[in-house]
């Protein structure tokens, strides 16, 4: 600003009075946040999207993902799992450094309930079965479990090697599954207290499993592996495909239409209930870590590029 | 004295003009070795603290000096056996180059460029194009699936597929031949690259091509193409005198006379072992235009001599008696000007002060001795009196009119008018930018073919230009302290939600990246592993040549890519990293500013900030000071000084409209327009005040001033207007910038002069008016 004079400018004031009022204003609603972080998980803690990601980030949307406000938590590293218990505003969120945040205000606020003795530990993903009941699984077999909410945490081994559990998905009759490396696929039909192995088809890792009904499971991992089986696992199909791209999420959607994604531009549709699958040349996205549909029926995905909306195929 | 001098002059006018002849002749050696000097290392404000980061580290990671060759297919797929052919060639020519660092050499063609692939025990990888490449539909299928796995789309290739680079870095000192890189043998054979791929591709391949050595190729092109405006400013500025003149003799003097200056300026520079650099490269301008519009003055002055009834000598003796004191005078005003850039702590602008000084006082000698030697040698013809009666009866019934038209009512018009223009400019001043605006680079024009290059590259590819990298100064091997990858890493994360951050490219972010392959490329193990071994294999694949670190890993730069290098944009990033820094004490990493293109921006814009006023100040202080001495009048002052602030601020609001930023080029213009424009005011002054002193009523006295004056500041204002306007088609942007505001300033300083002065004079010498 060239100025000769060393005048009152008059102008800059009127600006400072305006700023000093937009200041006190912005200070009632927390201001939004552009979700362009590495996002690894999301879910619905009731009407509100929670998402959690890179660097211990939290972010809330009340309006389905159009804008997000960031959640007021303690220092975090990189979170990698959420869940909220259904019909409730208790969820968990977890991640590295062993650590466990839950929330009773759908999401709004954070508290650390639980951190493991060795700070190398990573939690990978987090399930709540109801407020009370939650399952956390990680790297090197790493399971911790809560029956009182989050009040107390029980560390135990369900497997015998040291492989990373993956993912924890719940069927519709209230099976749980567990996907991890090395083939590891596990059943439990006791909400968690005990585990059975499944006879495994591969023996990379997997990423996850999506039940579709009672008996009808579908497991997904590295290189494009995508087997099937109608009788919960004890037999599979491989579901054909060349594409060797890691696949990280599955969804079905409301259609019935299931859709797996992963790594940059990986996409794939079935039709049929994941007996064949068809590449997806969607508008071409950075890797995704998970996928939420809304309730417009799009997709939210979360991943490298943050949270995105997709068009639903 | 002064006499003794002058006939001493006079008597031995042979000699001297061979000692000048033969001065000139040495100096034109000189000068005929000039180079131009196109580093833009003098333009850093040496003093500032980011800079001085910069240079501490220069040498270490000054060697991120790319060159980007891209070739883009008019139908937009790269995938024909025409395409692959040129692509392969020209990869070869860029490896063959100059300072071409061989093994840094990246292209689809280069074996350091490869995909990985995740497979169930470890990786796989391989060439993208593989060694027993052929182009059949096939495999350029294949080759598009390894252009994707390599993670190279966007880098090395469009992100449409429309379009392929060859990346090469270039070495300070060339290996092979020893000696520093000369950027302009690069800039040729890159041009040449370019002329053969669109000659044999016949126009269905284009060449981009951007990276440093493009950049001062070009501006030193640029640079030298001024010096063809230098003579078409010549031809203008001779018409300009001969019309004033009327003969062709007498208009050749002045002119004459300037030029020699300039050659002795230009010869002085390279004797001193000076080069010439794009700032500097105007000076001969401004030398030129001010020699010659002195000159006319004592034209003016001989000829009027003349028609005394004097000879030749005798005239040229008594002009050059009468006008040695209030020309050096006049001449050191314009110094004043120079001088006061010296507040501004850049090394360009104060050569450009030390360059410009130096010229002004070679016009002394050569205005002051040899002009009236020449002028001494001239016979005018009978009929030229007559003819210069008739122009000069012309001119006066102008000037009357102006005079007698100051009366009270159309006066206070004027004053009203002008400072309601004045108002609005101080006004429309505040919202000067500083900084540029323009996408590129800064230095060349937005159309010029390296920046629509730069668009090409940018809009096609993932590719940032402007960079800011901040430099984290840290423990031996501190990229394998948890504490302070970790810290980069927030760093990272905080300066990712800054406006206008594009990317941000760090050693932790390599890492994590690196530790997510290292787990099958699932994305929630993009972490910095607190594990020491787990991160050493994290960190081991990176290189000092990403330029992320030094050899000890003492030093890691984190690259902040921005989406533009506006003066907000810079500002919200330095803020951010010095609030960062002051709330995250650590005794392990320093963050310090800045380096890279933005870097250098930022700090040469907080410079140029903190000098906009003090150089302000300066250069009216010393002109109000000027003022009181020569007038000891405070209306005398206020009379000369008040146009000359309402023209600066109107300069100002020009830049606003016209979107040019205050920058290192434009900081000078004020003080260099306000220096030398104060000459019109005075020389008008000066005539009003001696007039209104032998009792003339004020009309009268005005009347004289300008009959006295006004075609010599009319002049002054054409001459000076003319040299500096050709600036405006210059190549380089800031050529142009400071051309078309310089010809504003001394434009409408003149016309400051001949309006609101006396219309100023008018009311402030009221008890001199007819009716008081």
């Amino acid at each position: 600003m060239p100025a000769f004079f060393l005048s009152m400018n008059l102008s800059a004031l009127a600006r400072s009075i305006v700023m000093a009022a937009a200041t006190a204003l912005s200070l009632r609603a927390s201001p939004p946040v552009q979700p362009s972080m590495l996002l690894l998980d999301g879910g619905y803690a009731g009407a509100d999207l929670v998402v959690v990601g890179e660097r211990g980030v939290i972010l809330r949307s009340t309006d389905q993902g159009q804008t997000w406000q960031g959640a007021a938590l303690p220092p975090a590293p990189t979170l990698t799992g959420v869940s909220f218990a259904r019909g409730t505003a208790r969820g968990w969120a977890v991640g590295h450094d062993a650590l466990i945040l839950g929330t009773t205000d759908a999401g709004r606020t954070w508290h650390q309930q639980w951190q493991g003795k060795n700070l190398e530990d990573s939690f990978l993903d987090v399930l709540a079965l109801d407020a009370q009941h939650v399952i956390a699984v990680g790297a090197y077999g790493l399971f911790v479990t809560t029956a009182d909410g989050g009040r107390t945490w029980e560390r135990r081994k369900i497997l015998d090697e040291d492989y990373h559990l993956n993912q924890v998905a719940c069927g519709p009759g209230g099976t749980l599954y567990i996907a991890g490396e090395h083939g590891t696929l596990l059943r439990s039909a006791d909400q968690g207290a005990t585990w059975q192995r499944i006879d495994s088809p591969y023996d990379g890792s997997f990423y996850g499993i999506l039940p579709l009904d009672a008996r009808t499971i579908v497991a997904y991992g590295l290189r494009g592996r995508i087997y099937r089986s109608v009788d919960d696992g004890a037999n599979w199909t491989p579901v054909a495909n060349d594409q060797r791209v890691l696949i990280a999420t599955a969804l079905r959607l409301r259609s019935g239409t299931i859709v797996f994604t992963g790594q940059s531009r990986g996409w794939f549709v079935s039709r049929d209930a994941a007996l064949t699958i068809t590449p997806w040349t969607s508008p071409p996205t950075p890797a995704v870590a998970q996928l939420i549909e809304l309730p417009g029926g799009s997709l939210l995905t979360l991943g490298e590029a943050g949270a995105a909306i997709l068009a639903a195929p | 004295m002064l006499a003794r001098i002058a006939t001493l002059i006079f008597r031995h006018r042979l000699p001297l003009v061979c000692i000048f002849g033969a001065l000139t002749v040495v100096m034109a050696g000189f000068a005929s070795r000039l180079h131009v000097d196109a580093s833009f290392n003098k333009s850093l404000p040496l003093d500032h603290e980011y800079i001085r980061t910069f240079t501490k580290y220069q040498t270490e990671f000054g060697g991120a000096n790319r060159v980007l060759v891209a070739l883009m297919a008019k139908n937009g797929n790269i995938f024909t056996p025409e395409y692959f052919a040129q692509l392969r060639k020209v990869t070869d020519e860029v490896t063959f180059l100059p300072a071409v660092d061989r093994a840094q050499v990246q292209s689809l063609f280069t074996p350091n460029v490869r995909y990985i692939e995740v497979i169930e025990d470890g990786f796989a990888g391989g060439n993208v194009i593989p060694a027993d490449f052929t182009p059949t539909p096939a495999n350029f299928a294949r080759v598009r699936e390894n252009i994707i796995k390599s993670g190279k789309l966007g880098q090395l290739v469009a992100n449409d597929f429309s379009g392929a680079l060859v990346s090469a870095q270039l070495l300070e000192i060339d290996a092979r031949t020893g000696r520093t890189v000369d950027y302009a043998r690069v800039a040729a054979g890159l041009d040449a690259i370019r002329r053969r791929v669109e000659r044999e591709s016949g126009g269905t391949i284009t060449v981009h091509t951007i990276g440093f050595a493009k950049v001062i190729g070009d501006i030193g092109d640029g640079a030298r193409g001024v010096l063809l405006l230098f003579g078409v400013s010549i031809v203008i500025t001779g018409l300009l005198v001969w019309n004033y003149a009327g003969r062709w003799k007498l208009a050749a003097a002045p002119v004459v006379c300037s030029l020699v200056a300039v050659v002795w300026q230009l010869g002085a520079l390279t004797a001193l072992g000076y080069g010439v650099d794009p700032f500097s490269i105007l000076v001969p301008f401004l030398v030129f235009a001010i020699g010659v519009s002195h000159g006319v003055q004592k034209i003016s002055m001989f000829r009027n001599e003349m028609f005394k009834g004097h000879d030749g000598p005798s005239a040229a003796r008594s002009a050059f008696m009468q006008l040695i004191v209030p020309g050096v005078v006049a001449l050191m005003t314009d110094t004043v000007g120079f001088i006061t850039m010296f507040v501004i702590k850049i090394q360009v602008i104060r050569d450009l002060a030390l360059i410009a000084s130096l010229g002004v006082s070679v016009i002394v000698l050569t205005n002051f001795l040899l002009l009236p030697i020449m002028l001494s040698y001239l016979h005018l013809p009978a009929n030229y009196g007559a003819w210069v009666a008739a122009r000069r009866a012309r001119m006066d019934r102008l000037w009357a009119r102006l005079a007698n038209g100051m009366h009270a009512r159309p006066s206070m018009i004027i004053i009203l008018v002008c400072f309601a223009l004045g108002a609005w400019g101080y006004w429309k001043a505040e919202q000067v930018r500083i900084g540029d605006t323009q996408a590129g680079v800064p230095e060349l024009r937005p159309n010029s073919r390296y920046n629509q290059d730069t668009r090409v590259i940018t809009s096609k590819f993932s590719i940032g230009v402007d960079v800011l990298s901040v430099l984290v100064e840290t423990v031996p091997n501190g990229c394998i302290d948890h504490d302070v990858v970790e810290l980069m890493d927030h760093f990272e994360g905080r300066i990712r939600t800054v406006p206008g951050v594009q990317s941000v490219i760090s050693l932790p972010s390599m890492a994590k990246l690196v530790n997510s392959w290292y787990s099958e490329g699932s994305l929630k193990w993009r972490i910095l592993p607190r594990n020491r071994q787990a991160l050493a294999q994290a960190v081991s694949p990176i290189e000092t040549a990403t330029g992320l670190l030094n050899g000890d890993a003492s030093v890691m730069p984190i690259l902040i890519f921005l989406t533009d290098h506006k003066a907000e944009t810079l500002s919200g990033v330095t803020d951010a990293v010095k609030a960062f820094a002051a709330s995250h004490p650590s005794g392990k990493a320093r963050f310090l500013l800045a380096s890279g293109n933005a870097g250098v921006m930022a700090a040469t814009n907080e410079v140029v900030q903190a000098a906009q006023r003090p150089i302000v100040l300066w250069v009216f202080g010393a002109v109000i000071v000027l003022c009181l001495i020569t007038f000891r009048s405070i209306r005398a002052t206020l009379c000369i000084v008040v146009p000359l602030a309402i023209v600066s601020w109107l300069a100002y609001a020009l830049m606003v409209y016209l979107g040019i930023g205050l920058k290192i080029s434009t900081l000078p213009v004020v003080a260099l327009g306000v220096g030398i424009g104060v000459d019109y005011g005075i020389y008008l002054f000066a005539s009003l005040q001696a007039a209104l002193k032998a009792g003339a009523f004020f009309e009268d006295a005005m009347f004289q001033a300008f009959k006295d004056t006004g075609a010599a500041i009319v002049f002054t204002g054409l001459t000076l207007g003319a040299g500096v306007s050709m600036w405006i088609f210059s190549d380089l942007k800031f050529q142009a910038d400071m051309g078309l505001l310089l010809t504003f300033m001394f434009l409408v300083n003149m016309l400051g002069a001949i309006v609101l002065l006396p219309a100023m004079a008018r009311w402030l010498f009221r008890h001199h008016t007819r009716r008081a």
